[in-house]
């Protein structure tokens, strides 16, 4: 019968541990990104900005039908011969080779969060009735001012808890950037199992880790919802 | 004074307003009166461009603008010139019922934050509610919540308040106070149209009505004259369809 080496175990979570903020930085940064980019994009759908929001909705849709790790790797094996294809063609001598595979990952990862972000941004705006928007604009209220004033703090208590989620998803989705040569907690961990072959060990220690982040980050939502609601008045 | 001359609308197929022409002088309590689905709302929205009218000239104290071809900025002194009481009340439910008369002075009129908010106080004691001044929506009745929503129209002086309907989504015992209310900005003189089916209220406050059918103005004139002396068979059985105890009274 198999035995769990605790002790492997317990070393291993803290290994993975020790990589814990480059793992938040890799999920936090394209989230803010998401985030800013998104907010944009909902916009021109909301506003139904001709030609682009067909495009916005194309990629969303596109994005968020597919598996993280599929995309993952498709956009990798495209940029990687698209990019060096096109260097060789103009003669530059960059590489997709030279390129820090955690900015590439970064890249990628950002390119997912922004279309779940447009989505709930959007979803979070349409939440504000009608009926709120036309009071804003009887009273002569210019669209930036709708928006400042009336639609973003009724937007706010809705679209914190789907963005934590989105926010969540995107940590999940951290785990795969190994996959393209980028050394994260997995990596790490995987390396010391190899000596060992406690694999199971491993990825519960990774496993473990994951899980007190997205718990470490629904508290952090919790938290924000909270003072949100209260500044918005209780809508 | 406003004109709307040959207002046309159409959602899709279904042409909703068939070449309005109206002229309501200053201080009128100017009615309009008509069937489910004649166009009332939807006129009153062309009015302050919450729905773009298709064809026609809107004119609102000296401004004259095309419906359709009308610019952002003069949408926006359109609507500045308006104010808008909503069936729904509508009022931002994220501030309070003060804050609610208070944005637009600030937020429009750059008034300042304390001279704001002294006149929405002395607003809010017209319609009777001194004691919610920091009451959420949520927190009021449906006949407060609508008296709040007269009371941020007020504070703009709009050279004409819009009423769609503002008592019919209130519960019987709560429509009185808002008639009371609508009764004294009657007395002031501030023009108002009114879009509404409590037929004694348009009776005693209406300068004039209008009844609209079909997209189209069948009548108009003074209350007697519509109440009384109808001479479209449409209005007469429009009337006798919605106030049936109007016949016996005669
Ligand atoms: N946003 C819209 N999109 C499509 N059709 C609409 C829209 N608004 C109104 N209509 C249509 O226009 C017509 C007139 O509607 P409107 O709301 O102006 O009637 P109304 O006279 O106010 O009726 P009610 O007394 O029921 O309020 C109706 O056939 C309605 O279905
Ligand atoms: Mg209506």
């Amino acid at each position: 019968m198999y035995r769990i080496d605790y002790g492997f175990l317990l070393r291993e979570v803290w290994v993975a541990f020790t990589m814990l903020p480059f793992t938040l930085m890799l999920a936090a940064v394209p989230t803010l990104f998401g985030l800013a980019v998104g907010a944009l994009l909902a916009i021109v759908r909301i506003q139904r900005v001709p030609v682009l929001r067909s495009v916005v909705q194309g990629y969303v849709v596109l994005i968020r039908g597919m598996p993280t790790v599929l995309m993952l790797l498709i956009v990798y094996f495209a940029f990687v011969f698209g990019f060096d294809a096109l260097m060789e063609k103009l003669g530059w001598s960059a590489r997709s080779a030279n390129i820090p595979p955690t900015l590439f990952a970064m890249g990628v990862l950002a390119f997912i969060a922004t279309a779940f972000m447009t989505e709930s941004i959007r979803t979070a705006l349409l939440s504000v009735p009608k009926g709120q928007t036309e009071a804003a604009q009887s009273i002569g209220m210019t669209n930036f001012d709708i928006y400042r004033r009336v639609v973003i703090p009724q937007a706010l208590p809705v679209a914190i808890p789907i963005l934590g989620n989105a926010f969540i998803g995107q940590a999940k989705g951290t785990a795969l950037v190994t996959m393209i040569g980028v050394t994260d907690l997995v990596t790490r961990v995987r390396i010391e199992a190899n000596a060992s072959y406690r694999y199971l060990e491993a990825y519960i220690a990774v496993a473990l880790v994951y899980w007190a982040l997205c718990v470490g980050i629904e508290q952090g939502v919790r938290l924000l919802n909270k003072s949100v609601r209260v500044r918005a008045g209780g809508v | 004074m406003i004109t709307l001359s040959n207002i046309h609308k159409s959602f899709g197929r279904n042409h909703v307003l068939k070449g309005i022409d109206l002229t309501i002088r200053d201080g009128e309590a100017f009615v309009i009166i008509g069937a489910s689905g004649s166009g009332k709302t939807t006129l009153l929205r062309a009015i302050n461009f919450l729905e773009r009218a298709d064809q026609g000239e809107i004119s609102i104290g000296g401004v004259s603008v095309s419906a359709k071809r009308a610019t952002k900025k003069q949408v926006l002194d359109i609507r500045r010139r308006t104010a808008m009481v909503f069936q729904n009340y509508n009022l931002f439910r994220n501030r309070t019922a003060i804050r609610n008369v208070a944005e637009g002075l600030v937020i429009v009129q750059k008034v300042g934050e304390k001279e704001a908010l002294e006149r929405a106080a002395e607003l809010m004691a017209q319609v009777g509610l001194s004691d919610k001044l920091d009451a959420y929506p949520s927190q009021l009745s449906g006949g407060q919540q609508q008296r709040v929503a007269i009371a941020r129209a007020l504070a703009l002086r709009p050279e004409v308040i819009l009423f769609d309907e503002p008592t019919s989504a209130l519960d019987p015992e709560l429509v009185g106070e808002v008639l009371g209310v609508m009764r004294e900005v009657a007395r002031m003189g501030i023009t108002m149209i009114l879009v509404t089916h409590e037929m004694s209220f348009a009776r005693d406050i209406a300068s004039q009505i209008v009844f609209i059918d079909d997209g189209v103005i069948v009548e108009q004139g003074a209350p007697i004259e519509i109440f009384r002396d109808a001479k479209e068979e449409r209005t007469r059985q429009f009337l006798r369809r919605i106030m049936p105890e109007f016949t016996y009274h005669i």
